[in-house]
């Protein structure tokens, strides 16, 4: 590596760096400071105490936080059992269908998060799309789907459906094509293949899919909002709720640190055994 | 390995499914732009496009829209600029802090923070 390419290397990086360092890091470093100042206090002149956090605990809301960890804990692993047949098949089976398949579930991307869930709302409340149709079929009908924790958790399963596939299907094109070929040459089942093949050769792309999808659902609050009602609250809508309402920062500044602190050890444990270049189906030269 | 044609029937159908149901609430959106009710209950009895008319008529919604526009467009300029020379950084050249520069150009990808680092109300 010559010098100019060093040099050029950082320069390039530059001006995402400085982005980030103002844009992400010294509002987290903010909120950081935040968290530790006393109750509904609006700026940092203050000594820190820590009754944010005693808060956090005493208040209750270590169960919006258990909440949103749980559901997408739940939605992450029923994004991967869902994911994974459809993922293989775009590899293996769809062929000039794959493409078709990519373009429809971006397509759904452009259309915002709030706009699909409120479709959701419309298709499954009482006189909605599936109970008024089932009604005007049948003439009985039944209460409407929504305002309760399954419907959430499938919220969160629709909404973060893409940003599980598309790393699947980045992981399953990973496995070299020999591998499960020789395998089943050497007499192994189809379970064994799945499970001792392409389990762990995909699971760079198992890694990226799930931390995405968990991560994001970890901090999802339209879900909740718009399909649960309130039937939960979940820590993001606290950390709303304190920062408006409640006009607390400090509350919402620690209730967010500890969401921050839990996800992102998590992220960086992730990140640390993964490397974008093996993602990217390059090697490091 | 030959994939049976059992397995692959099985999986095209599986992936029209899941189509289906990426698009179903969209469908219920469209219904409910084109019922004439003002209080949405299916099966609609009524249409009309006059919902339409009420949007594209309305000072207001086109002054939103203008604003969404113009946002998007400077945000994509900027964004593709920023994203540019970082994705050059890390494809084209092989510098010290390329590995600390990846990971931490992915981090906020885990944007649990985003929303609530700004606490941008419109980020759900």
């Amino acid at each position: 590596m010559s010098v100019r390419e060093r040099r050029l290397g950082a320069f390039c990086a530059a001006p995402i760096t400085l982005f980030l360092a103002l844009g992400f890091l010294a509002p987290l470093l903010v909120v950081a400071a935040f968290s530790v100042m006393p109750s509904r206090v609006f700026d940092l002149a203050h000594v820190p105490d820590f009754s944010a956090f005693v808060e956090f605990v005493q208040q209750g809301y270590w169960k919006s936080l258990a909440w949103s960890i749980g559901m997408a804990a739940i939605a992450t692993l029923i994004l991967f059992v869902v994911c994974w047949p459809l993922a293989w098949a775009m590899v293996h089976v769809f062929g000039r269908f794959t493409q078709i398949i990519t373009a429809l579930v971006v397509v759904t991307l452009i259309v915002s998060e709030n706009i699909r869930l409120f479709g959701w709302s419309l298709t499954l409340m009482k006189g909605g799309m599936i109970e008024g149709m089932w009604r005007s079929w049948t003439g009985a009908g039944f209460d409407g789907l929504l305002y309760n924790v399954p419907v959430i958790v499938f919220g969160l399963v629709y909404v973060y459906l893409p940003f599980m596939l598309f790393p699947l299907v980045q992981g399953i094109a990973m496995v070299p094509a020999d591998a499960p070929h020789a395998a089943a040459d050497l007499g192994a089942t189809r379970r064994q293949v799945l499970l001792e093949i392409e389990l762990p050769l995909a699971s760079p792309g198992i890694l990226v899919g799930s931390l995405l999808s968990f991560v994001l659902a970890a901090g999802a609050v339209a879900e909740s909002k718009l399909l649960g009602g309130q039937a939960v609250i979940v820590i993001s809508d606290d950390v709303e709720t304190a920062f408006t309402y409640g006009q607390n920062w400090p509350l919402g500044s620690a209730l967010a640190i500890v969401l921050i602190v839990l996800v992102g050890s998590l992220a960086l444990f992730a990140l640390a055994r993964l490397d974008l270049d093996t993602v990217m189906g390059r090697a490091e030269r | 390995m030959p994939v049976p044609r059992w397995m692959r029937v099985l999986l095209g159908s599986y992936g029209v499914v899941i189509m289906l149901l990426l698009y179903l609430p969209l469908v219920a959106v469209f219904f409910a732009s084109i019922s004439k009710a003002r209080y949405l209950s299916f099966p609609i009895r009524r249409y009309s496009g006059a919902w339409y008319g009420e949007a594209l008529g309305s000072a207001t919604v086109r002054d939103l829209l203008l604003t969404s526009l113009l946002v998007a467009a400077i945000v994509t300029v900027v964004s593709v600029v920023l994203g540019y020379f970082a994705a050059l950084a890390f494809a084209r050249y092989r510098w010290r802090h390329r590995r600390l520069f990846q990971k931490l150009v992915l981090l906020p990808i885990f944007c649990v923070f985003r929303r609530i680092v700004t606490n941008d109300s419109d980020a759900t």
